[in-house]
């Protein structure tokens, strides 16, 4: 897993590795029940506090993308995230309004926005639905 | 501790390489005196005389204090030079067991000279009874002048190295102490010029303490 | 409750006239990585060395370890490993030597990782001090503040005089120290990406006070910079607290503001901006604005 950290970046560096895991898992690079590298040789390999890296450990088991085993270590979990229906939608529209704001400041169209959409859900592999929303994408 | 002591004795082994040397001397006096004295023939004068032994020993006692005044000045201001303390005590000890080992590596060396001194004039007096018909109390107190003369002048050193003065300054202060010294000569071998020079040296260490324990470095 | 290992109360120095710390308060819990941070002859210098009792304060006092600075006893010191600042030790002594001394002084001293140090840094034993780099200098006084398996480790500035590998190899040191657990570290930098690494909390020391004193990741959250445009000209005066600095151009506006939350987000709103949007600010960034502003605002 490679994971890496910018530091003149805005974004606090526990929130940068929590991403990264949660893109790692998406993209499919990292399977459920794969093994999370333990929090002290993550610390070693990026030259992180450890404090850091289990803050980031926490706050992805926080959204239900991995489970501590204690002894055992961190796993990639199954299934979907333990945020509600409302606010998952919630941040995705505001993801969505970030990304039209942009796209109408660069004077995109809808057709080639359309277009990357669903080059994009290919690459990610979408699935058709999700767990327990009715809503159709694309 | 003892690292410390061992510490301050690495750095004056020069200087107590000088004062020993002059304690050797002193001692290849004796043997010379002792090797002409005239074994055979009473009536002839020995060529070591007894005048000739108390002046030597009377210029040691000018001598000896001002090698220790140098010997003290070397102590403090190659550690003022170098940040010594100021490095050392950041490690696991304390300023004042620093100040505690210098000044017992500086006592000793000092009585180790004076004592060899002492030893060397006895050797004489044990082989020669008839040379020096010379009142052993006097040679007692010319010692003990020696050493309560050294003590002030070697703590006078290691006050003139911490206060990092110039060598000039240096060099009036130690004809001052000289002055001094012969003053004290002039007193006498006495009781109260012994109590004097104590109290000079109790006191000029304790101003040394304080400075070296409280001043940031 | 964690056991407070580094505490300053009101501290106050006042040199030659000038005044370098205006009252000083900050704990240090136990096992927390603290970075200081500030412009040069910001104080933080001073702050360490009164820390370490090698200077007394005007003021106040500092304790460490729970016992005063000022009168730290020589076992409590050898439970202290402090690298202070330029990397002196004592240039005239042989490098063995040195090493031998602090050996026999030490209360505890692992000699397996010192030497694993020392073959690491590739450090001679059989020359001077001074005939040493300044990088191999720091290098050797990073080692033996460690050797000694400190409780407590400051550090001031020790990364000075030291390349590319080997500020690295430091950090990579400093991580082993932190996973061992219960140290705590005090150290100061100028190089914030370090700091970001390894620090848990930060203190931004400006004019002489501690402007910022936080979590480092809340520091991020908590300092926010807008640009906000307007359609006409942007209102001088904006009722709202924690501003650290305000810019104006034309009809935009450069606002910085510490204790951002949403209250702050929905004023800001009242005045009517064309545009909002938020400039990405490093840790580099927050330094810069906290430290040039004259008043500072604390966060």
């Amino acid at each position: 897993m490679l994971i890496q950290i910018d530091h003149g970046c805005d974004r606090p560096v526990y929130l940068q590795i929590a991403d990264q895991v949660k893109r790692d898992v998406a993209l499919g690079r990292v399977a459920e029940g794969d093994r999370l590298p333990t929090v002290r040789e993550l610390s070693s390999r990026l030259v992180i506090n450890p404090n850091t890296i289990a803050k980031a450990y926490r706050e992805l088991e926080h959204q239900g993308i991995i489970i501590t085993r204690p002894g055992s270590g961190s796993y990639i979990a199954q299934g979907s995230s333990r945020l509600s229906e409302a606010v998952r939608e919630k941040l995705i529209r505001e993801q969505i309004d970030r990304l039209m704001v942009e796209a109408i400041h660069m004077q995109i169209d809808r057709r080639q926005l359309f277009g990357w959409i669903d080059e994009a859900l290919a690459k990610f592999k979408f699935p058709e639905k999700g767990a327990g929303d009715g809503e159709d994408r694309g | 501790m003892r690292k410390l002591v061992l510490m301050e004795l690495d750095r004056v082994g020069l200087v107590a390489l000088l004062l020993l040397t002059a304690v050797g001397l002193l001692m290849a006096f004796a043997a010379v005196t002792g090797f002409y004295y005239p074994w055979h023939d009473s009536s002839r004068p020995p060529v070591g005389s007894p005048e000739e032994l108390v002046v030597v020993l009377l210029a040691a006692t000018v001598v000896v204090p001002l090698i220790s005044t140098v010997l003290g000045w070397l102590q403090t201001d190659y550690d003022r030079r170098w940040n010594l303390t100021a490095y050392v005590s950041t490690r696991a000890t304390t300023r004042g067991r620093m100040l505690a080992a210098r000044l017992i590596v500086g006592g000793l060396i000092i009585v180790a000279s004076i004592a060899l001194m002492v030893l060397a004039v006895a050797a004489m007096f044990h082989a020669f009874p008839r040379l020096l018909p010379v009142d052993a109390t006097i040679l007692v107190a010319i010692f003990v002048t020696m050493l309560a003369a050294a003590l002030p002048a070697y703590a006078a050193g290691l006050v003139m190295g911490w206060s990092q003065i110039g060598r000039l300054r240096i060099l009036v202060l130690l004809g001052l102490l000289l002055v001094i010294l012969l003053a004290v000569l002039m007193m006498g071998s006495r009781p109260r010029a012994w109590i004097t020079l104590a109290v000079l040296a109790v006191a000029m260490i304790g101003w040394l303490h304080h400075r070296y324990v409280h001043q940031p470095l | 409750m964690a056991k407070i290992v580094v505490e300053a109360q009101g501290l106050v120095k006042f040199y030659e006239g000038r005044c370098v710390l205006d009252g000083i308060d900050l704990k240090v819990p136990q096992g927390c990585i603290y970075g200081l941070l500030g412009r040069n002859g910001a104080g933080k210098t001073t702050l360490i060395r009164i820390l370490m009792g090698q200077e007394t304060p005007t003021r106040g006092q500092a304790l460490v370890l729970g016992a005063n600075s000022q009168r730290l006893s020589a076992a409590q010191r050898g439970r202290v490993g402090y690298v202070a600042e330029g990397h002196q030790l004592v240039p005239s002594w042989r490098v063995g030597w040195l090493v031998s001394l602090c050996r026999g002084l030490a209360p505890r001293w692992d000699e397996r990782f010192f030497g694993h140090l020392v073959s690491t840094f590739k450090l001679p034993m059989d020359r001077k001090v001074k005939q040493l780099s300044t990088g191999m200098r720091a290098q050797l006084n990073l080692a033996l503040a460690m050797a000694v398996e400190p409780e407590l480790l400051v550090l001031d500035d020790p990364t000075l005089g030291l390349d590319t590998a080997a500020r690295r190899e430091f950090l990579e040191l400093a991580i082993d120290v932190i996973q061992r657990d219960g140290r705590t570290i005090l150290f100061s930098s100028h190089i914030l990406s370090d700091v970001e690494r390894i620090a848990d909390r930060v203190g931004i020391l400006v004019g002489g006070r501690l402007a910022v004193d936080c979590p480092l990741e809340a520091l991020k959250r908590r300092v926010r910079k807008l640009r906000l445009v307007f359609a006409e000209t942007p209102p001088q005066r904006l009722a709202l607290t924690d501003i650290v600095r305000q810019e104006v151009q034309g009809r935009e506006m450069l606002l910085t503001v510490a204790d951002w939350d949403e209250h702050k987000q929905a004023y800001l709103e009242t005045y009517g901006p064309i545009n909002c949007s938020v400039v990405p600010m490093s840790l580099e960034d927050i330094f810069l604005e906290c430290t040039s502003r004259r008043t500072p605002v604390a966060v």
